[in-house]
């Protein structure tokens, strides 16, 4: 079986756990940093907890690295020491640095944070502990299906052709797909569901589903489908301790919902059908965030007020960034940009004491910037920044490390070997006409695909005469980072030499200013050979 | 507006009438030094023990036996004589008096805030005079169990209002609002001694802290006034309905404050309900017998705001209540979760998670700043918090403590 082939959505909006781990990979990231930042700005104690929080996730995903899937639950009151240095650090951390640190958060973190009091239950971080620990060998060996899917996906395939609620889902994507706009989504979702199909033929690869496997990592999960499972969890826990308030998730929604159709209104001059409202409506990830609201406190002002606003902040900067360019991860980007605020939105939305004269804004933030002289800092303090620092080597370490890099390179070698060859065929079969242009008589298309669910971007150029396809040609294949895919493998799996040609098709358009069939001419002189070898596909194709 | 929070009705209290005290052999007089009176001999019921403000005075004939110290707590122990008489107080007529002399009776008569203030209410009526506008009489008990104030205005109804109207001629004040939890019964009460609009009813839902003092000044006013806040600053002067109806029972009686209205309740107290009970009155009558002192929680006032009872040996005059509880095993304080509900159910809107963490940390002035002694106390934070953090007792202990700026 094909690793990759493996990645299934339900929904367009989520994408493959590979995809999802490096969102919230960059999340925590973010969130640390942001952490720093709003720690150093307002010294708010809350955000320290937020820091040590946020480490929580690293610290127990690389501890699960070495305990190989092991459930390792226990009493986290300890742990508050450690995990604050294990914050930030990611696995293939060297252990020199892990000893060193626990040993100065041991000794020392005791008495800088344990008297805190705070808990570390954020649940989004709860949910992707668990996930991690599910999935932990699965993101390494690059096998990973959809467990709680199954039913679902079974249920589709035995269905198939029918009226059921799966097929109406299925027709209203047909639907939002005539929307040219909404094309990729289709043909993504559509990848997903043909690739179902297919892997429901090969009965050998389905396992039973049972709730033991999932647990216990016989099964193959899914990261985005367990975090919720976890959300959920932690939701019945908040639900137990009777602190759920269904005010923030219900506000982003519709806060979400309207300004999108506002802004569709406003810059995009559309009309938002209910079809359209649907699809926003069943996003994954504006329920993943929607949940995440509901459970998270920690990342939010701690104040009625404050947070409501910092929900509305979120939803609206989403809603923004759906105008740019509409994607699963601008959920997240919209909750990094409002955590910044965070503190800021706490600050100015804090309640007025009773009897108390009101207090300017200005007021209010000069009140809570106060830097204190050093030998008035705090031991705990000192010991924290301590940390930090010992935290800010340990990255640096690691950022320096390759191992990252390694498995990423091991990623798109696997992905051009496997699924290139393949893309390349369906797309001669499917064009997609992204942009057309050319010289009187010539009809020049552009086919321009973004395999999103690989983190991939692939780059076709064809010429259409006579509503034919003569020609086509792989302009560039490139990763989510620079260099991430080596022109050699696409070489040496599809044989095709793309040495000559620039990294991007935006680099290739912007190098070459005259006419677009001039440049098509030059890369088509440039790559004869591999012309011809599409052409000939296409022409089997017409055939 | 914040509107308190809905605790659990606990008003079995309420149904029953208030009832006497039958005479006890002897009594803890809580005094301060030094004695009015020679030490054993025979003092009559309504005589000065001490002449410092607020005056105290003897509940009962009987023989001063002796001075105790109780956890630094002077009590004369007086010795009833059970054959003495009762003494009687006799009807005056208030009406021809002047303002001064009504005050002076209040003074003499040793009539502090009953509510739990404790400060001489005589001083508080010589600031007022000429001053208010409003005379606001406070029978709101938001705690459960404490139904002290509502039966006393129920069954002396024509009395408290009254002294409300005396009050309200002498202190030269507009209005006279009398407010409490929303009852039928209590309503018509009231109502009937209510002659055209010399004296408005302000009802209100039963819930917890309105009772507090700046929060019914604010129901009535719209103003909202700092903890240390005088109520004279919006005009205003309020008084508990036990404070009003012992001023009543002094300007028309002569009657000192030697006895008040306290609910008894809780697992382990004797009979439950409202009494008379005189002060000095040692709190193990109100005991079930054979109590063993482990297994009990004595303490005043309500549950929420009361206070440990371990170190007082009797009655005092700011009590308005008296439960015993079984004694509960502490439950084990968790992680605080950032959930706010501490911050959304604050009645005076501080932060209290905040606090608590400034004074773990010993940062006193930090707590300052975040207005930690604008706190009453009220615990609704500790008991919202689901983590079972006790932040109200946190708050306690270190409300007044003073940040030292030169520690590091």
């Amino acid at each position: 079986m094909k690793p990759f082939d493996k990645a299934f959505s339900l929904s367009p909006f989520l994408h493959t756990p590979l995809y999802s781990h490096r969102i919230f990979s960059l999340y925590f990231n973010a969130l640390c940093f942001l952490c720093l930042v709003s720690f150093i700005l307002f010294g708010y104690t809350i955000l320290s907890t937020l820091l040590v929080a946020y480490g929580t996730a690293f610290c127990i995903v690389w501890l699960f690295k070495f305990f190989e899937n092991r459930l390792f639950f226990n009493s986290i009151l300890w742990h508050n020491a450690v995990l604050t240095y294990v914050l930030l650090l990611p696995p293939a951390v060297d252990w020199y640095l892990v000893i060193l640190g626990v040993v100065v958060m041991l000794g020392l973190g005791q008495g800088i944070l344990s008297t805190n009091k705070r808990a570390i239950i954020n649940p989004i971080l709860l949910g992707v502990i668990v996930t991690l620990s599910f999935s932990w060998y699965n993101i390494q060996s690059n096998t990973l299906i959809v467990p709680i899917l199954y039913p679902m996906v079974l249920e589709a395939n035995t269905l198939l052709g029918n009226d059921t609620w799966w097929q109406a889902l299925l027709d209203s994507y047909h639907i939002i797909a005539g929307n040219e706009e909404w094309s990729y989504l289709y043909t993504s979702y559509m990848e997903s569901y043909e690739y179902v199909m297919k892997l429901y033929q090969d009965q050998s690869l389905i396992q039973e589903w049972t709730f033991q496997n999932t647990l216990f990592n016989f099964y193959n999960s899914w990261l985005g489908t367990n975090s919720l499972i976890s959300l959920f969890l932690v939701y019945a826990f908040l639900s137990f301790k009777k602190v759920i308030n269904f005010t923030y998730p219900l506000t982003y929604i519709a806060v979400y919902i309207i300004s999108n159709i506002i802004f569709d209104s406003v810059f995009a001059n559309e009309t938002l059908d209910f079809t359209g409202i649907i699809l926003y409506l069943t996003g994954g990830s504006l329920w993943f965030c929607a949940i995440f609201l509901v459970t998270d406190n920690f990342s939010a002002p701690v104040n009625k007020r404050g947070h409501l606003s910092f929900v509305i902040s979120a939803a609206l900067i989403t809603a923004l960034l759906n105008i740019y360019h509409y994607t699963a991860i601008n959920h997240m980007i919209g909750l990094i940009i409002a955590n910044v605020g965070a503190s800021f939105l706490e600050l100015i939305n804090k309640p007025l004491v009773f009897g108390q004269e009101k207090i300017t804004l200005l007021n209010k933030i000069k009140q809570s910037f106060k830097i204190e002289p050093f030998h008035k800092l705090h031991t705990r303090r000192i010991l924290l920044g301590v940390t930090i620092l010992i935290t800010v080597y340990a990255m640096v370490h690691y950022i320096e490390d390759d191992t990252f890099i390694k498995r990423e390179e091991r990623y798109y070698y696997e992905l051009i070997k496997d699924v290139l060859p393949q893309y390349l065929i369906e797309a001669t079969e499917n064009p997609i006409v992204y942009q057309a242009t050319g010289e009187e008589g010539d009809e020049v298309l552009l086919v321009y695909s973004e395999l999103h669910r690989y983190r991939i971007k692939i780059s076709l150029i064809g010429i259409i005469k006579d509503n034919i396809l003569e020609e086509i040609v792989l302009i560039s294949v490139s990763g989510e980072y620079p260099n991430s895919v080596r022109k050699e493998w696409v070489q040496e799996f599809v044989g095709y030499n793309i040495d000559d040609l620039p990294d991007s098709l935006e680099e290739y358009l912007s190098q070459n200013t005259t006419r677009f069939h001039s440049s098509l001419l030059v890369a088509l002189r440039s790559n004869i050979e591999a012309v011809l070898n599409i052409k000939k596909i296409a022409q089997d194709y017409k055939e | 507006m914040y509107k308190g929070i809905a605790l659990i009705s606990q008003d079995r209290c309420k149904e029953k009438a208030i009832k006497n005290v039958d005479l006890l052999e002897e009594y803890y007089i809580p005094i301060v030094l030094p004695l009015s009176v020679p030490l054993g001999e025979k003092i009559f019921e309504g005589d000065v023990l001490c002449n410092k403000d607020p005056l105290i005075h003897c509940p009962v004939t009987g023989i001063a036996q002796e001075i105790q110290n109780h956890y630094g707590q002077d009590y004369l122990v007086l010795k009833t004589d059970m054959l003495a008489p009762r003494k009687e107080y006799i009807l005056n007529d208030p009406f021809h008096l002047s303002p001064e002399e009504i005050i002076e009776k209040i003074r003499l008569a040793g009539i502090v805030g009953l509510g739990g203030e404790g400060l001489p209410a005589y001083l508080k009526l010589q600031e007022a005079k000429g001053n208010i506008d409003t005379i606001i009489i406070n029978a709101l008990e938001s705690e459960p169990f404490l139904s002290a104030g509502h039966r006393l205005l129920l069954e002396k109804s024509k009395e408290i209002l009254q002294m409300a109207q005396i009050l309200k001629s002498i202190l030269g004040a507009g209005k006279v609002v009398i407010t409490f939890t929303k009852n039928k019964a209590l309503r018509t009460s009231v109502e009937q001694y209510i002659y055209g609009k010399s004296i408005e009813i302000l009802e209100q839902a039963d819930f917890y802290p309105n009772g507090y003092e700046k929060f019914v000044v604010q129901s009535v006013t719209q103003k909202e006034l700092k903890k240390n806040d005088s109520t004279l600053e919006v005009a205003c002067l309020v008084h508990n309905v036990s404070t009003i109806f012992a001023m009543y029972e002094a300007v028309f009686y002569d009657k000192p404050l030697t006895e008040k209205v306290i609910t008894v309740d809780g697992a382990y107290c004797l009979e439950y309900g409202n009494f008379f009970i005189k002060m000095g009155t040692p709190l193990t009558v109100f005991l079930r017998p054979f109590s063993e002192e482990s297994t009990y929680v004595m303490f005043q006032g309500g549950p929420m705001r009361g206070k440990s009872l371990k170190h007082e040996k009797s009655i005092t005059k700011t009590m308005n209540g008296i439960m015993i509880f079984e004694e509960q095993f502490d439950i084990k304080e968790q992680e605080c979760i950032n959930c706010a509900a501490c911050v959304d159910f604050c009645p005076v809107r501080l932060e209290p998670y905040k606090l608590i963490d400034f004074v773990r940390h010993e940062e006193y002035d930090k707590a300052k700043d975040h207005y930690i002694e604008e706190c009453i106390l009220c615990n609704i934070c500790s008991c919202v918090c689901p983590s079972f953090i006790p932040i109200g007792d946190i708050i306690l202990q270190n409300i007044n403590k003073e940040g030292d700026s030169e520690a590091i």
